[in-house]
């Protein structure tokens, strides 16, 4: 059983409108009396306004409820098992920022916005419709079989912002979607040549020359921009950064990197390249970054603080400081496990045995990689000297079968070294290691990661102890809301570029911004206007414009109805 | 008249008043002289008296002719009047104790009396002077109903008033919201049939038998409030206690 337009079924609404009347309604039941004065005093007071006397279940309640819920289905369309019969139009639109370009007149999206809506326009009414918007994580848009107002409106609200990405999840969900006989349409910019059996492509690009922010970075009170072009010739075009420009040449192919003071430290920075076919990488909003300051507290003894190389590597390090108390370090360097506090990085020197059990192992290590810590690490040329004991944790580091650092809930990592018989902090790993820690420490400490994202990265705030995560909310560069639902950190997936406002109430807490910087969405060389039919026919649809036996058999049920509740009405009267 | 209704009334019978009546020659005491074996009075004899009743003792002691007078001896007349309104007829069981207690009086006049006329309607016939009168109605209309009666009563040797009334006139239920419709015209009624508006109507109804009966009493009739049910049981708990009939 299903309906052909859902919507109808607001005429249930019409049940308790039947319903109130008959609470209220004037027309009592009748009796014939003789001494009609013997009760004239006690005439219901017609100014006093209708009064709610008890419902009584009459013939004529029952019979106009009945009509009404025969008129609710029949506006709805109620079919049985008809389904499979009514066409199904599955879109699959390109949500790629490269959809937005616009050349020779009208953008891409245009066109086949264009070209969705007549082929929903063309379906029969009591058709359905499924739109889905490509993404690393295809969205349903409409549907699965919505009414056809609800795709087309899902249609007109297609904006392709997002990197880019690969098509096929959103087509195999179509796939599986159209799988009861209905049409699966791609519409998108370029050939695709992995479009899934029965897929119909029609692409709207048109080849154009582009220029594009690669990427946007401030740092260090420098800004460095990357720039290319995509295109046969060279591309000229203009840097303007707080209202100074500088022509710039680019080759088509080549990343140009331009570096410069920043004009205007601590103040939003745009910096924008003259307007070409794609508009959305041409801009970039940087935010002044806050600096993070990492505390450090070295809780070791003076001989292994030196013989670790702590001073020249804090120094080295930027945005960390020495902190004297334990507790306003955001890392730790001890050598006596305590309570660990939550959102500390405790880096803790194991003890080594009393017995002097130890190996001083020169490789081969077993490193993981995938872990941020050891990112960057190689340990070539180290010669580590550790202790003979097993260490609690998950171990991130082996030599053989000695676990040399572990990892524990908290963090808690726990360094199986000698100071003494190792040159591990001579080599280029310690900065690296130390480095990765102090990042680890950063990440973890309350406020924003990263407050210039690129689109596509998610954007993470972690929240300090007095934040309320339930009273968070991200305000969206088109002034939609849209409640937190992380717990100690907030994050969002931006689905355009613009300013991102983070509130805890009237209280702004951070503000991102993201910018659009996606080299393979920026090349336009590849876009073009073609159409590859499905190679699947269209199974043959025998609709009869639902105007169905079921309606033929609701409107004789209605009429039927209402004629035994006039008749009934007309007697009673 | 059916056969429930007949066999109902044959056990009972309508009492005659004391006063005197009109009527044909009967078993009953007439007002005027007859020929009845009871004696009445003398008078003088005048040419055309029936020589048969001249007292010759008295002539022979007075030589004055005198005739002696007997009780005239009559057979009753019983004008019968009837409700031809829609209101008598607003339920099946109304309607037929109607017709249930109209045919037992006629019954019962034509057995026991000298006859009945029914007259449509007060005024159209000219009541028999000196009759029995008996109406049967609901007496369910606005006016006062003592003028009426009063007129009804004008020149009867007695009047009779039976009031007949469905058992819901009587003892109306609780039914809540009703529309009531007036049988005999096209008023209309909405109104909440609970306790307080049925305290109200019966109040309303007491005054108007009172008014009924009190019209009745007052020209020397009787009065009997009928609940419309079987014969048998309207002649044994209502016209029965009111003396309206007797045993046979």
């Amino acid at each position: 059983m299903g309906f052909l337009s859902p919507l109808g079924l607001l005429a249930l609404l019409a049940v308790p409108a039947i319903i109130l009347l008959h609470l209220f309604r004037r027309r009592l039941r009748e009796r014939r009396v003789a001494g009609l004065f013997l009760f004239a005093a006690d005439r219901l007071a017609a100014d006093a306004g209708r009064r709610r006397a008890p419902l009584r279940s009459t013939p004529s309640l029952w019979l106009e409820s009945l009509a009404a819920l025969l008129l609710a289905l029949a506006i709805a369309g109620l079919t049985f098992g008809a389904e499979s019969r009514l066409p199904h139009l599955v879109l699959v639109l390109d949500d790629s920022a490269s959809m937005g370009a616009a050349h020779g007149g009208s953008s891409t999206v245009e066109r086949a916005r264009e070209a969705a809506m007549e082929r929903l326009e063309a379906l029969p009414s009591g058709a359905t419709a499924t739109v889905i918007l490509t993404g690393p994580r295809p969205a349903v848009a409409a549907g699965p079989r919505a009414p056809l107002p609800f795709a087309r409106e899902a249609v007109a609200r297609w904006k392709p912002e997002r990197p880019s990405h690969d098509f096929l999840p959103a087509l195999h969900l179509g796939r599986e979607l159209a799988a009861d006989g209905g049409r699966l349409l791609f519409l998108t910019d370029r050939r695709f040549a992995r479009c899934p059996p029965g897929t119909e492509l029609r692409a709207f690009g048109r080849a154009a020359a582009n220029a594009a922010l690669l990427s946007a970075r401030r740092s260090g009170g420098r800004v460095h921009v990357g720039l290319a072009a995509y295109g046969g010739l060279p591309f000229e075009s203009r840097l303007r950064v707080r209202g100074s420009e500088r022509p710039i040449v680019l080759e088509p192919g080549v990343t140009q990197s331009l570096s410069f003071d920043d004009p205007a430290p601590g103040e939003p920075l745009l910096l924008e390249i003259a307007d070409d076919a794609l508009a959305i990488d041409n801009s970039a909003t940087l935010l002044p970054v806050p600096a993070r300051i990492v505390g450090f507290c070295a809780q070791v003894d003076a001989e292994t603080q030196a013989l670790l190389r702590i001073p020249q590597i804090v120094r080295a390090m930027r945005d960390v400081v020495l902190v004297s108390e334990g507790s306003r370090a955001h890392l730790l360097l001890t050598a006596t496990p305590g309570a660990i506090e939550p959102g500390r990085v405790e880096l803790l020197l194991t003890p080594l045995p009393a017995g002097g059990e130890r190996d001083d192992w020169i490789g081969p290590f077993l490193i993981e990689r995938r872990h941020p810590l050891l990112d960057g690490v190689t340990l070539e040329g180290v010669v580590w000297g550790a202790g003979r004991v097993d260490l609690p944790g998950l171990p991130l580091l082996l030599a053989g079968e000695v676990a040399l650092l572990s990892e524990e809930e908290g963090p808690r990592y726990r360094l199986n070294l000698d100071p003494s018989r190792t040159n591990l902090p001579a080599s280029p790993d310690w900065p690296i290691l130390f480095s990765n820690l102090c990042e680890e420490a950063r990440r973890r400490m309350p406020g924003a990661e990263e407050i210039n994202a690129r689109l596509g990265e998610p954007l993470r705030y972690r929240l300090g102890a007095h934040d309320r995560a339930d009273a968070i909310e991200w305000r969206l560069p088109d002034g939609g809301v849209e409640r937190n639902r992380g717990e100690g950190i907030a994050t969002l997936d931006p689905r355009g570029p613009g300013i991102h406002r983070l509130l805890q109430g009237d209280r702004e807490l951070a503000s991102f911004s993201v910018h659009f910087v996606d080299g393979r969405e920026s090349d336009l060389t590849g876009a073009e206007e073609m159409g590859i039919p499905s190679e699947t026919p269209v199974r043959s649809v025998d609709f009869d414009g639902g105007g169905g036996i079921e309606t033929q058999i609701l409107a004789l049920l209605l009429l039927l109805v209402v004629v035994a509740d006039w008749h009934l009405l007309g007697r009673g009267a | 008249m059916r056969a429930e209704c007949a066999a109902a009334a044959h056990r009972y019978r309508f009492p005659m008043p004391r006063r005197p009546l009109a009527g044909r020659t009967g078993l009953h005491r007439g007002r005027g002289a007859g020929s009845s074996l009871e004696f009445l009075e003398h008078r003088d004899y005048v040419p055309g008296d029936d020589l048969r009743r001249v007292d010759w003792r008295a002539f022979a002691r007075t030589d004055e002719l005198n005739v002696r007078l007997f009780r005239e001896e009559v057979a009753p007349r019983i004008d019968l009047l009837g409700d031809e309104s829609q209101s008598i007829r607003v339920t099946p069981l109304k309607r037929q104790a109607y017709h249930d207690i109209m045919d037992a009086i006629s019954h019962w006049s034509s057995r026991d009396a000298g006859g009945v006329r029914n007259l449509e309607s007060l005024g159209r016939i000219p009541p028999t002077p000196r009759a029995l009168r008996v109406w049967v109605s609901d007496f369910l209309f606005e006016e006062d109903p003592a003028p009426l009666i009063r007129r009804f009563a004008s020149g009867a040797a007695g009047i009779c008033l039976v009031q007949l009334l469905d058992p819901w006139e009587i003892d109306p239920a609780r039914e809540g919201h009703l529309t009531l419709v007036d049988c005999e015209g096209d008023g209309r009624l909405d109104l909440e049939l609970d306790a307080a508006a049925i305290a109200r109507y019966r109040e309303r109804l007491a005054r108007l038998r009172a008014a009924v009966e009190r019209a009745a009493r007052s020209a020397g009739g009787s009065y009997a409030l009928v609940e419309a049910a079987a014969p048998e049981t309207m002649f044994r708990r209502s016209l029965l206690p009111q003396g309206i009939v007797e045993p046979r």
